[in-house]
């Protein structure tokens, strides 16, 4: 799953993620989306732009 | 915070504070030497992630202890007085 | 000591602190990040977890959501007189029982007090598939953030007061620092170079570099500090400073206690 804040600052992130893959697989430019959000630290868009959800992948395996 | 007593002389005192860091012991410091009667204080912290201080302090002419206590009574009054002054900014602001 | 509020909304505050020092400034900042009291999930019971993520996992992902905290509401679990850390003055148990298909949100957690819960309700804490089930009981109490990042409440930053000075006879007004300053710090006006705004500057003196008659000169004032207070949402901002400076003064009051006991 995505982080739910971010590593370095500790900003709340994970109730923004769903806006911005939505936004940017639109086409959108990456830096307008985070400016929108409100992230001026370059570590929360970091965060934003690195995490990868591989969950889907990893659900199908047990424990 | 626990206080141990490492070395207690007439105008001599180390302390070892468990609990503590630079929060407490920076602006601690930075208020003794405030004081014309201290000589030397200053402070290490045993380990980054411990929280525990080793704290020096070197006094002529008052005991270490009251220097102390006076610098603490100085942080406190500062510190009651930059509550007051945010509260009334706070108000008018509103 | 002055205060002056630049910027206050319910997330951030931006204020000058001014005639102060930097040992005072900085011990404010660690006592808004360290010692501020705030909520967090400390403890979770697991009773059916069929998802693909582990207890741990799971719980550490619960404790990092940030839980709006009522003021002065609640004890710290040490300090109360039950002893166990469960009981409502101390603790606030959130229930979370979810069945997949399904993507669990922080706003399926039920809360056992209505003022303790997630400052948003959007937040995914994990996926579940076909089938599989959760129900867990997680306990929230009150923490310090020098004890755990998820009781840090504020992100804080300050800065010294940047003095722009420029020598208007040596000033040619050729706009170079204009060019190179990436904060828009400053602007030509009818061929007078002029300082737009100044609480952008971040003293890296570009300009300085820039200037090829040596005309500006870029400091920062050491008794005058630029804060900048933003809070995870737990707590309003002006409150963090407010139970920051209430904690220290308990502090240093605890100290001179301790050294008369000596």
């Amino acid at each position: 799953m995505r982080p739910i804040r971010c590593f370095t600052c500790g900003k709340l992130l994970g109730d923004k993620f769903e806006e911005f893959d939505k936004r940017v697989k639109e086409g959108q430019d990456p830096k307008q989306v985070l400016d929108d959000l409100g992230l001026k630290r370059y570590c929360c868009r970091t965060v934003m732009l690195t995490s990868i959800d591989a969950t889907d992948e990893i659900a199908k395996f047990k424990r | 915070m626990e206080i141990e007593v490492v070395k207690k002389e007439k105008n001599d005192l180390t302390l070892r504070i468990e609990g503590e860091t630079h929060t407490l012991m920076n602006l601690l410091c930075s208020e003794l030497y405030a004081d014309d009667s201290v000589k030397v204080a200053s402070y290490t912290l045993e380990h980054p992630l411990t929280r525990v201080v080793l704290f020096h302090l070197k006094t002529a002419g008052k005991s270490p202890e009251k220097a102390l206590s006076s610098a603490t009574d100085r942080i406190v009054e500062k510190l009651e007085e930059l509550k007051k002054e945010f509260q009334t900014k706070l108000k008018r602001r509103e | 000591m002055e205060v002056e509020l630049i910027k206050h909304d319910g997330a951030e505050l931006h204020f000058i602190l001014s005639d102060a020092t930097p040992a005072l400034a900085n011990t404010l900042r660690r006592a808004m990040l360290e010692e501020v009291p705030v909520m967090a999930i400390d403890e979770v019971e697991f009773v059916r977890n069929d998802s693909a993520m582990y207890d741990e996992v799971l719980a550490h992902r619960l404790a990092m959501i940030p839980l709006k905290t009522p003021l002065r509401g609640y004890v710290f679990p040490d300090e109360c007189k039950c002893g166990t850390g469960r009981c409502p003055k101390c603790s606030v148990e959130l229930t979370l029982k979810a069945e997949g298909p399904a993507t669990v949100l922080s706003g399926d957690l039920k809360s056992s007090d209505e003022q303790v819960k997630p400052i948003s309700p959007s937040i995914p804490i994990l996926r579940l598939l076909d089938g599989q089930k959760l129900e867990l009981v997680a306990i929230a109490r009150l923490g310090r953030g020098k004890e755990h990042a998820k009781w840090q409440t504020a992100a804080v930053g300050y800065k010294y007061m940047p003095v722009i000075k420029i020598d208007e006879q040596k000033c040619t007004a050729c706009g170079k620092c204009v060019e190179a300053c990436p904060r828009g710090v400053l602007k030509l006006e009818n061929k007078e170079l002029k300082v737009e705004d100044v609480l952008s500057c971040t003293l890296c003196k570009a300009c300085v570099e820039a200037c090829p008659t040596e005309a500006i000169e870029v400091s920062g004032d050491p008794s005058k500090f630029v804060f900048k207070v933003e809070s995870t949402g737990g707590l309003p901002p002006d409150q963090i400073v407010l139970l920051a400076i209430e904690s220290l003064v308990k502090k240093f009051g605890d100290f001179v206690k301790a050294v008369k006991r000596l």
